[in-house]
């Protein structure tokens, strides 16, 4: 009895110990093109870490019928009313061509199959797709979202300090950045996602991905597109999201 | 006094390999196994 009682105090305190560790589960891209799908998807995800989780929503109604931008903007008013955590993924996702961009920028959308929206463009354009974004966003009315993920984490160096004036959080490939009296503070944080990497990396980098949850250090963001249900699989994915919820604690942007 | 550093390098990169192999097929075994809530819906 005595025996059992040491057992379960070293086991709580080991749960105790890992749920100091965290990470951010997000769902990239839920678009008006997608959001059926997607809103199943999404939940599955929600189900398997316990909790509502963030979703970056690109706000562009495209060339859309009325009726399926309406179902759209019914879906986000259902998860935010449900808890989940909306962020700013763009305005459309897809870069504009017609853009002056720096070499780096250039290259961005070499990499990203010219889906870098924001990549190496100047102050003026950055200003004017970030409040097209917004503008967009309002349109569906439902409330604020909580910060900026650029498309593909490719910005440009006005992007953090522009963003950062409307929304509470903006976020690149190496970390999660908020304004705190003034200062800009970076939280260190690994981007594990999929869906660019080619099919005979998906295991190594799944494996990768649960090392690093399972290793201390940073507010881990681990990212999932409607693409990676089909190559890397559903089971696989909600089995993973399960596993990392047993070493960390998941939580949400506006948790930080 | 490199001699021995380059070595140290290789040890500790084949050991890493190695580790990170096992951790791999635990994690792929990990990732297909069945959920419980699955067997239960299947039932």
């Amino acid at each position: 009895m005595e025996q059992n009682k040491d057992i379960a105090d070293i086991q709580a305190a080991e749960a105790t110990f890992q749920k100091k560790k965290k990470f951010i589960l997000c769902y990239h891209s839920f678009s008006v093109n997608n959001f059926k799908k997607a809103s199943v998807q999404i939940r599955k995800l929600a189900e398997a870490a316990g909790s509502p989780i963030s979703i970056a929503v690109i706000p562009a109604f495209g060339a859309a019928p009325e009726s399926e931008a309406e179902q759209f903007r019914e879906e986000l008013e259902k998860f935010v009313k449900e808890g989940y955590e909306i962020m700013l993924h763009g305005a459309r996702h897809r870069a504009d061509l017609s853009l002056k961009r720096s070499i780096a920028g250039k290259l961005a959308l070499l990499v990203s199959n010219n889906e870098a929206e924001f990549a190496g463009i100047d102050e003026r354009f950055t200003q004017a797709l970030l409040k097209r974004s917004l503008a967009l966003w309002k349109a569906h009315g439902t409330g604020k979202p909580s910060g900026f993920i650029p498309p593909i984490w490719f910005g440009n160096k006005y992007l953090k300090e522009q963003a950062l004036s409307i929304f509470d959080y903006y976020e690149d490939f190496h970390g999660i950045y908020q304004k705190v009296k003034g200062n800009i503070k970076k939280t260190r944080s690994s981007t594990l996602s999929f869906s660019i990497l080619p099919t005979p990396l998906l295991g190594i980098a799944q494996t990768y991905a649960c090392l690093k949850m399972l290793l201390p250090g940073g507010v881990h963001r681990l990212v999932f597109h409607d693409k990676d249900f089909r190559t890397i699989g559903e089971k696989r994915i909600l089995n993973m999201v399960r596993y990392i919820s047993t070493m960390r604690e998941k939580i949400m942007y506006k948790d930080l | 006094m490199f001699d021995k550093f380059f070595k140290s390098c290789v040890k500790f990169s084949i050991c890493s390999a190695v580790l990170f192999f096992f951790y791999h097929l635990f994690i792929s075994q990990k990732l297909d196994e069945e959920t419980s809530t699955n067997t239960k819906e299947q039932e």
